[in-house]
């Protein structure tokens, strides 16, 4: 067993699986832990709060920044 | 994670030869992963912590890796992309000389880009004794016979069902699927195994097996001293 951080994102456990820190900022990537295909990517704002993310060439650079 | 970072990413790799998005499915798959369709820009989420299996946590952020990777090559079929890239990747990663070898005692030519596409090609459902011959293989790198046909099974996409079927029996591996918790249920309540069953046992059989191959890798390496 391994402690996993999660958020509650719309009535739904999305369990931390990386963070990466890109351009001065942090951010979560996440995903359902009832469905693998569903993985999402937020800027951390503060611990409780997060953000989506601005333009598809951000979302673009930090799924880079994932897989690298 | 509070535990040792894991790093997963000899496992996925963006393949191109394969069926792309439409622009349309491709920006809602991104607008989604970015949150675009959530509305509003910010969004309060309630924190917490949690155990879980430590395969699960490997399913997820492979399932993730191949997602993100998918999303940069715009590949259509996700959930199969990442099955594929898995079992081609576990393949690689378990032994490329060892699979060399293989091919070579097969008479065959070696590839290790194209093995996926080559055992698409060239394993028909029906050639069990060929099949037979690749499982032998997967069981000497350490997975269990059941493991090993799921796995192969699951490189086959939508016949990874019938692939294994042909071997067991229908009613067998659909009430083996049932049995271990992976079914749908029908709008009448019953329960019903498909290749998306088949499909999930696989993730969750291969997730075990990376971890498997992981600690077996460290214990080496500690045992080498490095």
């Amino acid at each position: 067993m391994v402690s996993v951080d999660y958020y509650i994102i719309d009535n739904k456990i999305y369990l931390v699986l990386n963070k990466k820190e890109f351009n001065g900022s942090t951010y979560v990537y996440l995903a359902n832990e009832m469905d693998s295909a569903d993985m999402i990517v937020r800027k951390l704002i503060d611990e409780d709060t997060l953000k989506m993310l601005d333009s598809k060439e951000e979302l673009m650079n930090v799924l880079a920044l994932f897989i690298k | 994670m509070n535990d040792e970072p894991i790093n997963l990413s000899k496992f996925v790799e963006i393949k191109e030869d394969v069926e792309f998005m439409t622009e349309k499915h491709r920006k809602d798959y991104l607008n989604r992963m970015a949150g675009k369709s959530v509305g509003n820009k910010k969004e309060s989420a309630r924190k917490g912590e949690k155990k879980i299996p430590r395969s699960l946590f490997i399913k997820l952020m492979l399932a993730a890796m191949a997602g993100a990777a998918a999303a940069l090559a715009g590949q259509k079929v996700i959930q199969s992309g990442s099955r594929a890239l898995n079992l081609n990747n576990a393949i690689k990663y378990m032994n490329d000389v060892k699979f060399k070898e293989y091919f070579e005692r097969l008479g065959l030519e070696y590839s290790t880009e194209d093995f996926l596409m080559w055992s698409k090609v060239n394993i028909p459902s029906d050639n069990l004794a060929i099949m037979q011959n690749l499982i032998d293989f997967l069981i000497e790198d350490g997975f269990t016979e059941t493991e090993a046909w799921y796995a192969i099974s699951a490189s086959f996409g939508n016949d990874g069902l019938s692939l294994v079927a042909n071997l067991y029996g229908k009613d067998n591996i659909e009430d083996f699927l049932v049995s271990n918790g992976y079914f749908h249920k029908r709008e009448d309540g019953t329960k019903k195994a498909s290749a998306v069953s088949l499909g999930n046992y696989c993730e969750d059989g291969y997730a075990n097996n990376v971890y498997n191959l992981m600690e077996r890798q460290e214990n080496e390496e500690k045992g080498k001293g490095l």
